[in-house]
């Protein structure tokens, strides 16, 4: 188990060098020099050679990616252009409403497609159970922001009981930012259950069937006993893997929600980092979600075949 | 007469009948909609703005007085292209170097799996959000951040069965007979592991269309004045208050549109593959 996640933890830093290069050449190969959209059009030479040495652009690129990787190191992302602070800074104030939104989302959507799906997979091909398999076909198929739109249509517009968009710091007041964040978690949550409802339910369907069901049946075990001590904890081993690869598409979902909703997280902040062409603030956040959903890939893989020692042997 | 008799029965899966029907009805609306002027779907009306659906404009008319649902019907024209290049790209890509890391083994394996990996990492959204710091918000960032992301799953999908595939006693059989390596990739493997693909194609093209919405609705995509159903929500999103209406069709055609591909999918497998059946 050791040297497998040794071994795991050696691709892991690899895959991050890679997507780290990767995104850094991205950057450079932008139209434009920074140090111009800095200061402007009107800048005299002398101060945009100044500046281009201050931020290190009159080096070799390769030069420029190993500053830029050592200050990574430092958690130190370089500074941003349009907001004037430090990168790392600026994530870390974003990372309060980014984080909740996607953890609660989650939390919501495993809170209704469990039961649901399990629910569904004992009641096989019986009404409720195609009930159950039509609603998470048509959830799969609506986009997560339309359903943010409608959401906003309904609880905001015409009964005006939560705020239409924006969000209250937690510093100011607690509550005013939970209730900033209602209408987007459940437009996430919702959304993402319809997909994991379904492989709920595929993957306790896989377990109902298997022996040790009908073993722990017919030794009198109570059902409610069968389904939570044996389908629910066999069924959990997908599961995971599943909400794993899952969290990349939160993490994607909440750049268009956070959007819906004017919430100020990492993700409205990316997009207008791009529109302001504040290059440094782009490169961080970017590089933040991608490691992200690499290292909680990562984390899937190992806690699935700590679940599963199949998997490390095979 | 026996595979007559068969075919209709075997096609007889409801969510495949509910899908295909859906999914030509979109293709039937998007050529309909190359007979729709410029002038139909651009023409403002501003004295009309804002209406509720009606004899003159089906799906009521939008913040200029634009009919709805001309422009709605010009909109899935720029889906379904989206659609089949991103998708075409992860298959032309994605399935040549699954089966190359499958059947090439050693170090080109685990390199190219690698890649993968990293490709993976990267959302859609995030990709095009880097594409468009380059070039410019526009379409063909939607195609290539929505294709790159599909070219790991077409890769991953064909590896897995190349390798399953490579197993069976009917390879071993055909290399036995003497058969070279190519031809037993083109004649003996590549028909096995087709059905999937064709299944993820499906499932795929849903997703793109998701993606292509998306992306526009950020404004990463299709610019004004061309219409494209994200757009079109993301611009009445900010006239909510005054009329509902030109929130509801675009997001109504997504989501019918999606769950048509997604239907198709589902039921392709199930057509391919029995055992998956749900009853």
């Amino acid at each position: 188990m050791i040297g497998y996640i040794a071994r795991k933890l050696i691709e892991l830093f690899l895959t991050l060098l890679v997507v780290s290069l990767i995104i850094f050449v991205v950057i450079r190969i932008i139209p434009g020099d920074p140090a111009q959209i800095i200061l402007g059009v009107n800048a005299d030479p002398e101060s945009l050679g100044l500046l281009r040495h201050k931020l290190g652009l009159d080096k070799p690129l390769s030069v420029q990616y190993g500053n830029w990787l050592a200050g990574l190191f430092r958690f130190d992302f370089g500074e941003s252009v349009s907001y004037h602070r430090p990168v790392s800074m600026l994530i870390l104030s974003r990372l309060s409403v980014t984080l909740p939104l996607t953890f609660f989302a989650v939390f919501l959507a495993l809170f209704l497609a469990l039961p649901l799906g399990i629910f569904a997979a004992t009641r096989r091909n019986k009404g409720a159970d195609l009930g159950v398999i039509a609603l998470s076909q048509i959830g799969m198929s609506i986009p997560a922001f339309w359903l943010g739109i409608l959401m906003l249509m309904l609880f905001s517009v015409k009964f005006n009981l939560l705020p239409a968009g924006g969000f209250t710091e937690w510093a100011v007041n607690p509550l005013g930012a939970i209730k900033s964040l209602i209408l987007p978690v459940l437009t996430l949550g919702l959304i993402q259950s319809a997909a994991l409802t379904r492989m709920t339910r595929a993957s306790a369907l896989d377990v109902l069937t298997a022996n040790y069901i009908r073993m722990a049946r017919s030794k009198g075990l109570d059902e409610r006993m069968v389904l939570f001590k044996h389908v629910l904890s066999n069924s959990l081993v997908s599961i995971v893997t599943l909400v794993g690869l899952q969290v990349g598409q939160m993490l994607a979902g909440a750049v268009v929600i956070e959007t819906v909703f004017h919430l100020p997280g990492l993700g409205r902040m990316l997009i207008l980092a791009v529109q302001q062409r504040d290059l440094q603030l782009v490169q961080g956040i970017v590089l933040v979600l991608v490691g992200a959903i690499i290292i909680i890939n990562f984390l899937v893989d190992v806690t699935y075949s700590a679940l599963d020692p199949r998997i490390r042997l095979g | 007469m026996n595979m007559v008799r068969k075919f209709p029965r075997k096609w007889a899966i409801p969510h495949l009948s509910v899908g295909l029907t859906i999914v030509i009805l979109v293709f039937i609306a998007t050529i309909a909609s190359l007979f729709i002027s410029t002038s139909q779907y651009s023409a403002m009306d501003i004295q009309n703005r804002l209406q509720g659906p009606n004899i003159k404009h089906f799906f009521g008319t939008d913040q200029y007085g634009r009919d709805t649902f001309n422009r709605v019907l010009v909109a899935s024209k720029y889906s379904l292209v989206v659609g089949f290049v991103a998708v075409g790209i992860g298959v032309l890509m994605g399935v040549p170097i699954g089966c190359v890391a499958a059947s090439r083994g050693k170090w080109l394996d685990p390199f190219l799996s690698r890649v993968m990996d990293v490709v993976y990492g990267f959302p859609p959204v995030i990709t095009a959000v880097l594409i468009t710091a380059i070039l410019g918000p526009s379409l063909i960032n939607v195609i290539i951040a929505i294709g790159l992301f599909n070219i790991p799953i077409f890769a991953r999908l064909s590896r897995g069965n190349y390798l399953a595939v490579q197993e069976k006693e009917f390879i071993e059989a055909a290399r036995a007979s003497g058969s070279s390596g190519l031809t037993i990739a083109f004649r003996h493997i590549f028909p096995n592991i087709s059905s999937p693909i064709v299944i993820q194609a499906s499932t795929q093209f849903a997703f793109a269309i998701l993606a292509e919405a998306a992306l526009s609705y950020l404004g990463l995509g299709i610019q004004p004045p061309n219409p494209s159903w994200g757009l079109m929500l993301s611009q009445a999103q900010s006239f909510v208050r005054l009329s509902p209406w030109p929130v509801i069709f675009p997001g109504l055609s997504i989501v019918l549109t999606v769950l048509g591909f997604n239907l198709t999918g589902d039921g392709l497998r199930d057509l391919f593959d029995p055992t998956t059946r749900n009853y």
